[in-house]
């Protein structure tokens, strides 16, 4: 982005009414270009939300951080680190320190900063959700050896700091710039501009400049995870296409030049494990596809893909009975194949669908692939429901017709259903549902870190968690609830469930639950139609006789009314 | 593309704000009491980044008025050769 051009955006931010997402951008030089970028930046993730940034002291990165200690202002915060914060030696506008006997402290007066900012950072995160950079630019040439020499001094002063970012990054709340990712985006040395530096204090060419505020505010308000990957496998999942070379004539090996595939597969085992669904969509005979997923030294486990849609139909056609039997929606999956025709043709009969071509014979090219895939799908915390989203699935899937043989309520009770209610238990589980359920929500609000915390820190609000299990095995937690109790009515403002957790009346034994615990005489609910919550919708307008598409009121007798039987066991904690 | 001054004239309208664009070429310190030291920091990125050049530090003296930038501005383009 141009300066110019964030110039723009932040004057059309500025002008944004409503409630601004406040920013504390905290650095030890003239943050003035920053504030745009960063302002710029933001207010286009945050979808043209105001965006309110406020600075500490020049030159006094920690100081600044202090003066936050109980402030509760802010949505985020933001610390710039870069070198001369550790030792003002270390930046470009002062001259004492390059001589032999500065040099040497330059490890342990850096390392008593980093003490100091840690324990800041440490606090401060309780606060609100923090943001790290650290230096990214060059360190001047004050160390004794030539420059092709790895000097001792700053190997050490390297790994000072990078204590330091390990212990940041494993402090919940605190989230680091991954300093590969910049340099993997901005060269070395187009970073420093000296003259600007020298001349008002602020060291960054704009392009640098830009481009960290770009990858903080990713960071801040990430892209929606995927939930799902259908990938070929002909000249995709491995080399070869199976209908000609044979079970064993397909590879992914080392000594056949065909080793990115088995890298390919390596991702996909790696992501399922941490709960992303993977299936197979193959212009194949199945009898053959099955013999080669058998095949002992496949990387990806057998068991990790499911389903697999062989055939020789359209591909889109494939796919689409994959999405419905994941219940999830297109725009939440990516479709990988090496052939542009099929991608074409899947991506015009399901538009929302990422599709990505796997770049057979091209070995930097997989490595791209490897990377995009785990930006897309990338997680840093894996709960239980990820391990048991797989089975459950596969579970539904094979589970007989509800409705065939035996009535709604047999069948249910034949499920010896037991839900567990959690009351104000928040984790990143309840976090990450709320965020990415679509159909049964009730109004489709997405929540940054930010307001996530700022909503649980209200006094008066409650956060229930669902669980459930049956004799199938437990979908773990599957549905969210939050809101008040205000003049003796419930105001609910978050209810969302997993779609793996429809038709088992989870939803009903929810609502009754809460009517029981907050003796209320009804439920308000600040909902919403969406493009995708018709599921909620149907459940809420059961009770009230039309579409829900707005704030409705939900009257205890209405419930009453329209609840089905219940047949699970509930436990409360 | 633009003409020399037209470019310059937009990157004095985006340091800036309160300028109207008939008063842009009239603009100077003395007459246009927003312009500080800061505007003279974002006037002086924003014509190097518009321009692609790099305003050496004995130069920024001349930030002081529209008419004065302008000389500043062809001089380097006409030493770039980008008119």
């Amino acid at each position: 982005m141009k300066l110019a051009q964030a110039i723009g955006l932040a004057r059309a931010c500025d002008s944004q009414p409503g409630d601004p997402f406040r920013v504390f951008l905290a650095c030890g030089f003239t943050p003035q270009h920053i504030n745009v970028f960063l302002q710029a930046h933001l207010f286009s993730r945050l979808k043209n939300r105001r965006v309110v940034i406020d600075n500490g002291r020049y030159g006094d990165l920690a100081g600044s951080l202090a003066g936050l200690r109980e402030d509760t202002r802010y949505d985020a915060l933001i610390v710039l680190l870069e070198w001369s914060d550790l030792d003002a030696r270390l930046g470009y506008r002062t001259t004492h320190g390059w001589r032999p006997d500065c040099v040497r402290d330059y490890p342990d007066t850096a390392a008593a900063r980093l003490v100091q900012l840690r324990n800041l950072i440490e606090h401060l995160c309780e606060r609100a959700a923090l943001y790290l950079v650290l230096p990214t630019l060059p360190l001047p040439p004050v160390f004794l050896a030539a420059t092709l020499r790895g000097d001792c001094l700053e190997f050490t002063l390297h790994e000072r700091l990078m204590a330091f970012a390990a212990a940041a990054s494993a402090t919940p709340g605190v989230h680091v710039v991954n300093p590969h990712k910049v340099d993997a985006l901005s060269p070395f040395d187009r970073r420093l501009d000296l003259a600007s530096d020298v001349r008002a204090g602020f060291p960054y060419c704009l392009e640098h400049a830009s481009l960290v505020c770009r990858l903080v505010s990713e960071l801040i308000h990430p892209a929606a995870r995927k939930k799902g990957i259908i990938t070929d496998l002909d000249d995709t999942l491995w080399r070869g296409v199976l209908g000609e070379d044979g079970v064993d004539g397909i590879s992914w090996e080392l000594s056949r030049l065909t080793h990115a595939h088995a890298l390919y597969q390596e991702m996909l085992a790696a992501l399922a494990e941490i709960g992303v669904l993977v299936g197979v969509a193959t212009k194949n005979d199945a009898d053959l596809v099955e013999r080669a997923l058998g095949r002992q030294d496949l990387v990806i486990p057998r068991e990790a893909i499911f389903p697999v849609e062989a055939g020789w139909g359209p591909k889109s056609a494939a796919v689409r009975r994959i999405l419905g039997t994941w219940n999830i929606a297109a725009d939440s999956v990516v479709f990988v194949d090496d052939s542009p025709l099929e991608l074409a043709e899947v991506s015009a009969a399901l538009p929302d669908i990422q599709c990505i071509r796997y770049p057979t014979r091209d070995d930097r090219g997989v490595c791209g692939l490897l990377q995009e895939l785990r930006d897309l799908f990338g997680k840093s915390v894996v709960t239980e429901e990820d391990r048991l989203r797989l089975a459950s699935i596969r579970a539904s899937s094979h589970r007989p017709d509800s409705l065939t043989g035996t009535t709604p309520e047999g069948f249910l009770k034949s499920l010896g259903a037991e839900i567990s209610l959690i009351y104000d238990h928040p984790d990143e589980r309840a976090f990450e549902l709320v965020n990415k359920t679509n159909q049964f929500n009730l109004n489709g609000r997405r929540l940054d870190e930010a307001a996530w915390r700022a909503l649980l820190a209200q006094p008066d609000r409650f956060l229930l968690s669902v669980s459930y299990r049956d004799k199938f095995g437990p979908l773990g937690k599957i549905a969210v609830v939050s809101g008040r109790r205000k003049h003796g009515e419930l105001l609910l403002d978050i209810w969302v469930m997993s779609c793996r957790a429809f038709s088992r009346r989870i939803e009903f034994q929810t609502l009754a639950s809460l009517f029981d615990r907050f003796s209320v005489d009804a439920v308000c609910l600040d909902a919403a139609a969406t493009e995708r919550n018709r599921p909620f919708r149907e459940f809420a307008g059961a009770m009230t006789g039309a579409d829900v598409a707005g704030p409705t009121r939900i009257t205890k007798a209405a419930f009453r009314a329209s609840c089905p039987k219940l047949c699970a066991k509930v436990a409360v904690e | 593309m633009s003409s020399v001054e037209e470019r310059l004239t937009t990157c004095f309208l985006l340091a800036l704000p309160g300028l109207r664009e008939t008063g842009v070429s009239q603009a100077s310190t003395a007459t246009v009491p927003a312009w500080e030291s800061l505007t003279t920091v974002n006037l002086l990125s924003l014509v190097e980044e518009e321009f692609n050049i790099a305003i050496p530090a004995e130069e920024v003296k001349e930030f002081v008025s529209f008419q004065r930038v302008l000389s500043v501005v062809r001089r380097h383009c006409d030493a770039a050769g980008d008119r």
